[in-house]
Order: structure tokens, then C-alpha cells, then sequence
């Protein structure tokens, strides 16, 4: 279970290498932003996930789900107020 | 081979840096500041993992949602109208 944990935490980290790649690679920042968030909301999510399967205790567990309740509830959220400010701007 | 994570995570924070430094304008900086405050989250999350404290899993619970309050007030300045130059 530990090298399930372990390889889940670093699919993790190289999803959001992945997704500061985005950032570098786009043409403008809607598409990085389209890009970017998703890919980073993703790996935040497997990589507590692999937390999950390294640490099987309720007090673990209760953490981890508060954890991405608030994450998959925020970060659209968040997102969605920049794509619209930036998204007002001419420069965009 | 578990270091993997963090090798990852610091090649994360580079390009993160990358394009801090070189995209233009204020609205892609912020777009790199949220992916920033991602990876202060799967620091902490590598960090819980490392030391097997519950409390690193505290502190990104309110680091989550105080990025969210700051990438939702910067988006609120920037459709009020801030700078768009590159003066401090």
C-alpha cells in the first residue's frame, strides 16, 4: 500500500509540474488559466489521495476529505472571478 | 525513489518562477500566483506525508482558503481597473 501511496504522490507533483508548464507554453491568459487551474485542482486531488492510502486512520482521513471539500468548492470559484476580470481587460 | 515528489515539486516551483519572471502583465502574474499557492499546498502535503503530522494538513486547510481570498480580491482589483504596467 506504501508504493501505492508513494507513486499516487508523485503522479501528484508531476501533474503540477505539468500545469507550470502550461503557463510557459499558452498563447494568453484565459487559455493558461483554462489550462493551468484544471491541471493543478488534479493534482492537489491525487496527490491526497495517495495521502489517503499512506495514512488509513479516521483522523487522516477526516482532514483529507475537509481538504478537498474546500478545495473543489473554492478554487472554481476563484477561477472563474480571474477569467472574468481578466477577461474584461483589452489585453487579454 | 519517494524523492521523486519533491524533485517534481521543485521543478514545479521553477517554471512557476519562469513565468513570473517573464509573462507580461498583470493578469497572467496572477494566473502564476494561484498555481504558486497549489504548490505551497502540495508542499504541505508531501511534508504531512514526510513527517506523518496531521497538523501539515491543518495548516493547508487554511492556507487553501486564504489563497482563495487573495486570488478573489487581486480578480476584483484587476476588473476595478489596476495598473497594468510593470512599476512596483
Amino acid at each position: 500500500m506504501s508504493a501505492l501511496g508513494w507513486a499516487l504522490l508523485i503522479l501528484g507533483a508531476a501533474l503540477l509540474a505539468v500545469a507550470a508548464l502550461d503557463l510557459l507554453r499558452l498563447p494568453d491568459a484565459l487559455s493558461r488559466q483554462h489550462a493551468a487551474t484544471k491541471a493543478a485542482t488534479l493534482a492537489l486531488g491525487v496527490m491526497l489521495a495517495g495521502l489517503a492510502v499512506l495514512q488509513p486512520a479516521f483522523a487522516w482521513w477526516i482532514r483529507i476529505a475537509a481538504l478537498v471539500g474546500v478545495l473543489a468548492a473554492t478554487v472554481p470559484i476563484a477561477s472563474h472571478a480571474l477569467a472574468r476580470a481578466a477577461a474584461s481587460r483589452p489585453d487579454a | 525513489m519517494t524523492i521523486l515528489a519533491e524533485v517534481f515539486l521543485g521543478v514545479a516551483l521553477l517554471l512557476v518562477l519562469a513565468a513570473l519572471a517573464r509573462l507580461p502583465g498583470t493578469a497572467n502574474r496572477l494566473v502564476a500566483v494561484d498555481i504558486l499557492s497549489a504548490c505551497a499546498l502540495a508542499a504541505c502535503v508531501i511534508a504531512a506525508a514526510r513527517t506523518g503530522n496531521t497538523a501539515f494538513l491543518d495548516v493547508a486547510l487554511g492556507f487553501a482558503l486564504i489563497a482563495f481570498l487573495a486570488t478573489v480580491c487581486w480578480a476584483f482589483a484587476l476588473g476595478a481597473g489596476a495598473p497594468d504596467e510593470d512599476a512596483p
